[in-house]
């Protein structure tokens, strides 16, 4: 039973036939197919990876953007305010220099008129002796009247007087 | 061998990249789990023997089973497993003589210790041998008993005798096979 034969020589070449049948139809395909899979999902993964990246520098990219875009809008603001704060200002200083001036004016005026109403009142005093005194040249040489004269002068005078010191 | 030829070819038609169906993925598992195992032992530089140690596993394996539908088992036959045993021995060989150079493989034999030159030289015929009659014995024993259980109780009896000697001792008789043909090329190789 137990006998080495030609069975042998048989079975080797058929083992080897059988082999390579297998190598081309059976393991040859599913590794190729297998391989090819890996491949597949391998490319997959790097392009999935890829897309990533990208979007996130995008993304980086946006933010960079909205950040300078904030940033723009506040220094915008920021010019507005100081603009409208010196507009007010100035026109506040305006207003006060005018105010100024035109009190400056008015007490200016004022003055004016104090020393033309002075300049009158003396130049109405002057008048006033004048009179008087025309008055005692043409009137009689009497005493009595002379002083009643006088004292009339002093009276009017001392009554405008008066009324120019209030 | 004309069951596994047209079952491959019936297998392997219309394999697809994309979207596999189930006996695809089925397959591939299969072959997945043969060819990683291979490489395991093998490493990277059996990667070209892979396809070979994958067609003896099946071969073996369902050679062995095949004592379940009534056939002689192939491998109960001493010229099947010493064939077998031969191809492993010039497989053996050759991975060693292809990756270190032909020098390198004679020099391979001094090691670790020149001493160990006759045992080294005896070791190529021993291991196959070795392989050889591991699977023929154990086929054989159990083609025995089995015959004995039927002659002895035709009905029922066999059936969990059958499964232990059939399948499992046959699959484990396989994988026996191809993991020491495995880790010998190893060795020559390394």
């Amino acid at each position: 039973m137990v006998q080495i034969n030609l069975n042998l020589v048989f079975t080797i070449i058929n083992l080897l036939i059988l082999y390579l049948l297998m190598k081309k139809f059976l393991f040859g395909p599913i590794i190729k197919v297998m391989d090819q899979r890996k491949a597949m999902i391998d490319q997959q993964f790097q392009t999935a990876k890829e897309t990533e990246d990208k979007a996130n520098e995008l993304k980086q990219h946006y933010e960079d953007a909205l950040k300078s875009a904030k940033e723009e809008s506040w220094q915008i603001v920021e010019q507005a305010k100081q603009e409208a704060k010196a507009r007010a200002d100035q026109s506040a200083r305006e207003a006060e220099a005018r105010t100024e001036a035109m009190l400056a004016g008015a007490r200016e005026d004022i003055r004016n008129e104090r020393e033309n109403a002075m300049k009158q009142m003396q130049s109405e005093i002057g008048r006033l002796a004048m009179e008087a005194a025309a008055k005692i040249m043409e009137s009689e040489r009497s005493s009595d009247k002379d002083l009643a004269l006088y004292d009339q002068f002093i009276k009017k005078a001392g009554d405008s007087d008066d009324d120019n010191s209030h | 061998m004309a069951v596994l030829l047209v079952l491959s070819l019936v297998l392997v038609r219309n394999l697809k990249v994309e979207n596999p169906g189930k006996k695809q993925l089925l397959l591939e598992a299969g072959v997945d789990f043969l060819r990683r195992f291979f490489r395991g032992i093998l490493g990277e530089d059996g990667e070209r023997y892979i396809p070979y140690m994958m067609t003896v596993v099946v071969y073996i394996g369902l050679a062995n089973v095949s004592g379940i539908f009534g056939v002689k088992p192939p491998t109960k036959d001493l010229n099947v497993t010493l064939a077998l045993a031969v191809m492993s021995m010039f497989l053996i060989e050759y991975s060693g003589i292809h990756k270190k150079g032909l020098k390198g493989f004679f020099r391979s034999f001094l090691d670790p210790i020149p001493v160990m030159l006759p045992m080294n030289i005896m070791e190529v015929l021993i291991r196959p041998t070795a392989l050889c009659f591991r699977l023929f014995g154990n086929i054989l024993g159990g083609f025995v008993v089995m015959a004995l259980v039927e002659f002895v109780c035709p009905a029922a009896l066999p059936v969990p005798f059958s499964l232990y000697f059939d399948f499992f001792d046959g699959f484990i008789q396989a994988y026996i096979f191809v993991f020491l043909t495995s880790m010998f090329m190893r060795e020559t190789m390394d």
